[in-house]
């Protein structure tokens, strides 16, 4: 147990690290691709070490929250760590470590800010699979979205263009979407925070039901569009026919 | 109030999908925006609609809801961003392939034409 105040205070660094490195590499680094390299692999290896010692520290089952700012939990966003999270955070920088050395082979130079990109998708993703909170998991997807969209434009041409163009739009529809759920949901439970939910949501009045379960259908559907379910795949061939090799694996799903 | 609200919402969505469901690329953006404000405005009457009220707990009774106003404001700079990035995409499009259709070309994907057999 004496390992778990380090381990609560590591939560907010997979999201953190990733933001860092795309920014220096934005200031700092912009024309030297090969120090851009360095930098990305290092930065890479490092998030799979944290991830493989969060994974280690809540192996026993425990479940820990960081909170943002340290506002009280159901008021302030908290960042959860637990044996789900931390194995999609092993999954995603092992992922992206092995995207990551495949595009070194030469795709990064198609265009400039391959690896800032990668990493501001890196922090979305990340932040996506700790956050604890309904409306702060829409934000981190569309930090998320705004660095694919730039990967998948990445290397330029008029194919890429337009097959982005359907992207952006299909991917800001489903946002809308996203939207409107969480505004159900908050209407009718008053709360965002997923723990705080669980509990609300079985006290919810028989008046509100459907309006609640119009909210959660709305979120499994969002989720489904994004990660192209069969009835809502159609997006998904001529995107990732016409992006770049090592985009196509990282890109959200 | 919640008519004038509600039927707002209802009228701009109409609208948006209309729009949306458009071949050309302008609709399309259009739309897209006609959208994010019928959500701007429906995830601010979340909170429920009240009129002269403090966004503040002080004791003295009614109070409107603070946390929507936030999320509200967060929506709007996440789609202003969006729409700014996707008005460039539409450009670009049109400026390299010389033409604002949306959908794209049958022999442009691969796979498809082994896939219809």
């Amino acid at each position: 147990m004496t390992d778990l105040p380090l381990a609560t205070s590591w939560i907010i660094a997979p999201t953190i690290l990733p933001a860092i490195t795309a920014a220096i590499m934005i200031l700092v680094r912009r024309r030297d691709i090969e120090m851009q390299r360095v930098l990305s692999v290092a930065s890479t290896v490092a998030l799979l070490g944290i991830a493989l010692f969060l994974y280690n520290a809540v192996s026993d089952g425990e479940t820990d929250a960081y909170r943002l700012g340290a506002w009280p939990a159901p008021y302030g966003i908290v960042l959860v760590l637990d044996r789900l999270s931390t194995t999609m955070l092993v999954l995603t920088a092992g992922l992206a470590l092995a995207v990551l050395l495949y595009a070194i082979a030469g795709w990064d130079r198609g265009g400039r800010h391959f690896h800032a990109l990668f990493h501001f998708q890196l922090l979305g993703l990340n932040g996506a699979f700790l956050t604890g909170d309904l409306f702060n998991l829409f934000v981190f997807f569309e930090v998320m979205l705004i660095a694919s969209y730039g990967l998948m434009l990445h290397g330029g041409g008029p194919k890429r263009l337009r097959a982005g163009f359907q992207y952006v739009a299909i991917n800001l529809i489903a946002s809308s979407l996203f939207l409107i759920a969480v505004g159900l949901i908050y209407g009718v439970t008053g709360t965002l925070n997923f723990a705080d939910l669980a509990v609300k949501v079985g006290d919810t009045a028989q008046a509100d039901q459907a309006l609640l379960q119009t909210g959660a259908l709305l979120l499994l559907l969002v989720f489904a569009i994004k990660a192209a379910f069969v009835p809502l795949h159609w997006w998904l061939p001529a995107t990732y026919a016409a992006a770049s090799a090592p985009v196509a694996p990282c890109s959200p799903s | 109030m919640e008519l004038i609200v509600a039927s707002a919402i209802g009228l701009m969505t109409a609208a948006a999908v209309y729009l949306i469901l458009q071949q050309r690329t302008f609709p399309i953006v259009v739309g897209l925006t006609l959208l994010s404000y019928a959500i701007n405005i429906f995830l601010f009457s979340s909170g429920r609609l009240v009129v002269d009220k403090p966004p503040i707990i002080d004791g003295a009774g009614s109070y409107t809801d603070p946390l929507p106003q936030a999320l509200v404001l967060t929506a709007i700079v996440i789609s202003f961003g969006m729409t700014a990035l996707i008005v460039v995409l539409a450009l670009r499009g049109f400026l390299e392939t010389a033409t604002d259709t949306a959908d794209i070309p049958e022999d442009d994907v691969p796979g498809e034409t082994e896939s219809d057999t």
